[in-house]
């Protein structure tokens, strides 16, 4: 295996994407598939991944391409998201949705974490009707269920996991 | 501009997963489409514990929505008598009419299927066909509970079930019945019985030792990860390991131990679990050993039988006169030349087998991982077998302070160690006793010497942690090429092109400038290591002492991260070293280094942290510097 090897992706439009490999080591669908299959030099379609998501996601990897503990350094869910990542999350929602998919679909952890908090970070600490303005959501539920739920939530099974 | 996209539902299943349940909780009000997921996740994952203020709450909610719980953990405490109703109560509906009282019950596993609760019987199972992973935890009970539960879960993937230590009556413990969980839980791949309040079925294991001649190979069981309790590897004779036939998948064998005192039990069979998984789980991986367990990974070579006549005439005797004396060492019965003699043919015999590799029989052909915990029982031998025959063996770890002596390799234990006593204390001896106390006589603990000739051998790894086992120089170098040359040599390792962690300790005397150089440019040639530490090293950071040696070969490109860099650097070096470190190592991010307290004109001063602050210090590549041990 040479650490300076390149590997060809194609996205979902079938645009091509050459990076190196061990950005693409970073996502660990690519990296298993590497290496239980080897570097075949042939383009390894990605039907679930746009080509604007696809070059979003490979900044992300290539900003962090060098860090040591790249899957171990978002453990602490507490943790302050850094300077660059917030930059980088500062995009639209679809967008958002869009990598938080990619990332899942990919396996790359960290990019999971930091996409999915930036999104809990918009539910933490408020109310269900500043969620649903949040998100663009109409309120379905019939004034009775909502009633209910509200009912079952007061009693609380407050002790779940 | 278009309106926001809607969040997709499969994305919102994604965020709550890192959601607190009080925010899961406003997103159920959100919409229904939110209600649906929230609902999911918080009912997906429960924890029963009677001593909870909701518990009461929390049973009747969880009851409604059973068809979502993927994981329960059932904690039972004194309560227990309530928490089990409930459980019964949400699983199948059931609730007893009057309080079940678990003491009304004999744990006497005789009088046990005729117990009433254990012939509750509950044939279509529970309705959650998602419960994939069951917990339980409990001290000092009538166990007949957790069965009832348990055995009619049949949709498990995962098992978890702990008997810790109450300190309640010795004779309760819990009856593993390991035939029915593997036929009663067809897709199990992890496994896990720990806590030494269980025991396994004597009479079972036998019966299935017989009839598995006749019915010839036993369909595999899928289950791959498997942690145990050394109690299991305590059993006396028959060995209780027939199930473990069914195991070829195995990938992962844990052995706890957290009962200490293992003297009386555990110490009498230590070759049995290692044969038998050698011999039916050729898949196994990895081996982690966190307790005193005495465990041998490979068989020594036995003597042929006309070497064993002097050991088969020995025992003759002893049985005809006392028993109780057959302790006798008995290497002393035999003559000065003989003894002489039969080291030398063991010897030989051991080492050419040890070294002509794989052609002997498999070992363990995928292992890859190994840990080990204090009081494990890897000798010479076995770490040798290693090194020779698990060729894809990527990560060792060895936990445990390593007997520092100066015996020479060829030197073999004089007297048998404790526990052949106690092998022949525990049983009639038979020749076959006899046989595997010769072996038991030959192991010995290793020492760094086995290391080095280990590591000689072993080309494969990646991951080396020896903590609390100390390299001295001469543990390091080269005897033969250095007795040639007149100068020292240090013995290269297979290792270099392949490890990327490793933390040793290396004590080198400061007298020695030249052996420092040595041995940081021994370190320089592992060209893709990305951790180093150096815990407790004697090992001297600074120029003079040839520290430059580490750029021999491609470390520069490859390392990462220096922790506890020896604090043996002078004053004036420190800065320099740094700087040095940060403009050679491209990839170099964590320093850590021991703590100094620096007494200048009299004064205790922080150098290190004075050092810390400088500009040039905080402006190179290095992001994090830190202080170990402070």
């Amino acid at each position: 295996m040479s650490a300076h090897s390149q590997i060809l992706l194609t996205s979902s439009e079938g645009t091509e994407f050459i990076i190196d490999r061990d950005i693409a080591d970073k996502s660990m669908l690519l990296k298993c598939m590497l290496e239980d299959i080897g570097e075949i030099g042939q383009a390894v379609p990605l039907p679930n991944v746009s080509g604007p998501i696809l070059t979003k996601v490979i900044e992300y990897c290539t900003h962090h391409r060098d860090d040591p503990n790249f899957l171990s350094a978002n453990d602490d869910v507490a943790a302050e998201i850094d300077e660059w990542d917030l930059e980088y999350c500062k995009v639209d929602q679809g967008t958002l949705y869009e990598l938080i998919l990619a990332a899942n679909y990919l396996d790359i952890k960290p990019l999971m974490d930091l996409t999915c908090k930036t999104v809990a970070n918009m539910i933490k600490a408020k109310s269900p009707e500043e969620i649903r303005k949040t998100f663009n959501i109409t309120n379905d539920f019939t004034p009775e269920e909502e009633d209910q739920v509200r009912r079952e939530n007061g009693k609380g099974s407050r002790r779940l996991s | 501009m278009s309106a926001p996209r809607l969040i997709p539902a499969e994305v919102i299943a994604l965020i709550f997963t890192t959601l607190a349940p009080k925010d899961l909780y406003r997103c159920m009000l959100v919409s229904r489409l939110w209600h649906e997921v929230a609902e999911a996740r918080l009912y997906s994952n429960v924890t029963l514990n009677s001593s909870f203020q909701s518990h009461d709450l929390l049973v009747q909610a969880v009851k409604t929505r059973k068809c979502l719980l993927r994981r329960v953990e059932w904690i039972s405490n004194n309560d227990h008598r309530v928490l089990t109703a409930d459980l019964l109560d949400i699983l199948f509906d059931y609730r007893p009419d009057e309080p079940i009282d678990p003491f009304r019950f004999s744990n006497d596993n005789e009088t046990k299927t005729t117990s009433p609760l254990a012939q509750l019987v509950f044939p279509h199972g529970p309705d959650c066909p998602a419960l994939m992973h069951f917990s339980f935890s409990g001290g000092n009970e009538r166990w007949q509970f957790l069965d009832s539960v348990l055995y009619s879960l049949t949709t498990l993937t995962t098992l978890n079930l702990a008997f810790p230590d109450d300190g309640g009556a010795i004779e309760r413990l819990y009856l593993v019945d390991m035939e029915r969980i593997l036929t009663t839980f067809p897709r199990l791949k992890e496994l896990s019985i720990v806590g030494w309040r269980h025991f396994y079925p004597r009479k079972a294991a036998v019966a299935l030792e017989g009839r598995d001649e006749t019915t010839g190979p036993r369909v595999q069981h899928c289950l791959e990860s498997f942690t145990f309790d050394a109690a299991l590897g305590c059993s006396q004779e028959p060995p209780q390991f027939g199930f473990f036939r069914r195991l070829g998948n195995l990938k992962k064998v844990t052995i706890m131990s957290e009962y200490f005192d293992y003297e009386n039990s555990c110490s009498r069979r230590p070759w049995a679990l290692g044969r038998t998984l050698r011999q039916y789980c050729p898949k196994l991986e990895s081996i982690d050993v966190k307790g005193s367990v005495e465990f041998w990974l490979f068989d020594l070579p036995i003597l042929p039988s006309d070497q064993i006549r002097h050991i088969t005439a020995l025992v003759e005797e002893t049985l005809s006169t006392n028993q109780s004396d057959f302790s006798v060492d008995l290497e002393q019965e035999m003559t000065g030349e003989d003894e002489a003699r039969l080291i030398k043919q063991l010897q030989e015999q051991e080492v050419g087998e040890l070294l002509k590799g794989r052609t002997a029989e498999p070992f363990f052909p995928q292992l890859k991982t190994l840990l080990l915990g204090k009081d494990h029982w890897l000798s010479a031998q076995d770490l040798l077998s290693l090194g020779v025959q698990a060729q894809f063996l990527t990560r060792l770890e060895v936990r445990f302070p390593v007997v520092q002596s100066s015996r020479p390799w060829d030197v073999y234990e004089r007297r048998a160690p404790a526990a052949a006593m106690r092998a022949t204390h525990s049983s009639i001896p038979t020749i076959d006793t006899l046989v595997e106390n010769r072996r038991l006589q030959k192991r010995r603990p290793f020492t760094t010497r086995d290391l080095k000739l280990f590591l000689q051998l072993c080309s494969s790894l990646r991951f080396l942690s020896l903590t609390g086992c100390s390299f001295s120089f001469e543990d390091l170098i080269d005897t033969s090429t250095t007795a040639t040359t007149g100068t020292p040599v240090i013995q290269r390792w297979a290792c270099e092109e392949t490890l990327e962690t490793l933390d040793v300790i290396f004590n080198i005397p400061a007298t020695n400038p030249e052996a420092h150089r040595l041995v940081w440019k021994h370190l320089g040639r592992f060209s893709r290591l990305r951790s180093l530490t150096l815990s407790q090293s004697v090992l001297i950071p600074s120029f003079q002492y040839g520290v430059d040696g580490l750029l021999e070969g491609q470390m520069g490109k490859s390392l990462e991260e220096i922790r506890q860099l020896p604090e043996w650097w002078k004053e004036q070096d420190r800065r320099q070293l740094m700087l040095w470190f940060a403009r050679n190592f491209a990839r170099l991010r964590i320093l850590g280094m021991k703590h100094i307290d620096d007494v200048v004109d009299g004064q205790r001063r922080d150098t290190l942290s004075e050092f810390l602050d400088d500009e040039e210090v905080k402006q190179c590549s290095i992001r994090h510097v830190f202080i170990e041990d402070k």
